[in-house]
């Protein structure tokens, strides 16, 4: 039971570190093997991210079909350091980016989403108990919200979108779009300004 | 201590804490700050009906979607055979003709058709720069490393015209 010295120390923590990520790199493999596993896991949420990122949900399906044959056929390169979902999200915006360079793509239709899926949003929505008060309400809210984001900017909308719909924290947000944690804080704070002035959460 | 006399969070500081920044100081306030707690919670719980709203839409429209078609076994390709592949490909975009008018997010096109008009030179200008800032924020390492699959990039069958 001899003590370690300091650098043994170090390297003991880093080599856990590096088997740790080994292992959910091994784990990812095979979650990323299976292509059913993750069209089934995955495929509603990119298509969401993406939906909402660009406010074109034809364009989104594709992107989403893309990304998910680029990240099957590209699994091996996977390293571990992110969680498979993040990797994705990564992909998906490269995607994305590869298909607004491709063509003249018209940003985004400020109403399109809301205006043309709305109804479709609110047929789905869950059926909490049967008061329709409280689905009406349910329904302004989730109108009002899409509106919100849809009004963000670019920038704006996919930060909020990776933060509080991939749920990623702002470190990996910052390292998935290389932009420094300060200007994704600025980002988010900007959104979340809209967002909550919008849904009457602010005085 | 009144309501009054608290000195509440200010809007950035309830900001940093919805993004996960907090500080330990304004979850201390938080924890004993009813009206603090429900500016966050309110946003929270109208974040929570929208995600599982359009989550659940989401997977409706994925469930409709087409069944994405993987090439297996998946290998690498000789030239010769990409080739053929692209050919193959080229020759079933004649042959399919471009409809697929109930597809994936099939419904109200015709709002979406009227809804797209021809961009004007201000439009596209417009747009470029917005492209601009998208492109400089998004590191493209990733894509890079995945190059070589770009040849599996699906055509895009889409069932209604994008504006060029
Ligand atoms: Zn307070």
């Amino acid at each position: 039971m001899g003590a370690y010295a300091k650098s043994e120390f170090i390297d003991m923590v880093s080599g856990t570190r590096l088997e740790w990520r080994c292992a959910r790199r091994a784990r990812a493999i095979g979650e990323l093997d299976d292509i059913d596993g993750l069209v089934r896991n995955y495929r509603a949420k990119i298509l969401r991210f993406i939906a909402f990122s660009i406010g074109d949900p034809d364009l989104a399906e594709t992107i989403t079909q893309d990304t998910l044959l680029k990240a099957w056929m590209g699994r091996e390169n996977f390293r571990g350091d992110c969680s498979v979902r993040t990797w994705l999200t990564r992909i998906a915006l490269n995607v994305t980016r590869d298909h607004l360079r491709s063509r003249k793509f018209k940003f985004w239709k400020q109403t399109r989403v809301t205006v043309l899926d709305m109804e479709e949003m609110a047929a789905v929505l869950p059926a909490e108990g049967s008061n329709p008060e409280r689905q009406v309400l349910a329904k302004e809210k989730v109108r009002e919200l899409s509106q919100a984001v849809a009004d963000l900017s670019p920038n704006q909308r996919t930060v909020f979108l990776m933060r509080f719909v991939e749920e990623m924290p702002v470190n990996e947000i910052s390292q998935t779009l290389g932009m420094p944690v300060a200007t994704v804080r600025t980002h988010l704070h900007r959104a979340l300004n809209a967002v909550r002035g919008r849904m009457g959460a602010k005085p | 201590m009144t309501d009054e006399a608290m000195d509440h969070l200010s809007e950035e500081a309830l900001n940093d804490t919805l993004i996960g920044m907090g500080s330990s100081t304004a979850e201390l306030h938080l924890a004993t700050c009813t009206l603090c707690r429900a500016k966050v919670e309110e946003f929270q719980a109208d974040l929570g009906v929208w995600n599982s709203t359009t989550l659940a839409w989401s997977q409706v429209q994925a469930e409709q979607g087409e069944r994405i078609r993987i090439p297996a076994p998946h290998r690498r390709l000789s030239p010769a055979a990409v080739g053929w592949a692209l050919a193959a490909v080229a020759l079933l975009a004649m042959v399919i003709p471009v409809g697929r008018e109930s597809g994936v997010f099939g419904t109200k096109h015709s709002a979406v058709a009227v809804a797209q008009q021809e961009d004007s030179q201000a439009q596209i200008a417009q747009d470029n720069e917005l492209l601009k800032e998208v492109n400089a924020a998004i590191n493209p390492d990733e894509m890079s490393q995945l190059k070589e699959y770009d040849l599996f990039k699906t055509p895009p069958p889409r069932h209604r015209q994008r504006p060029q």
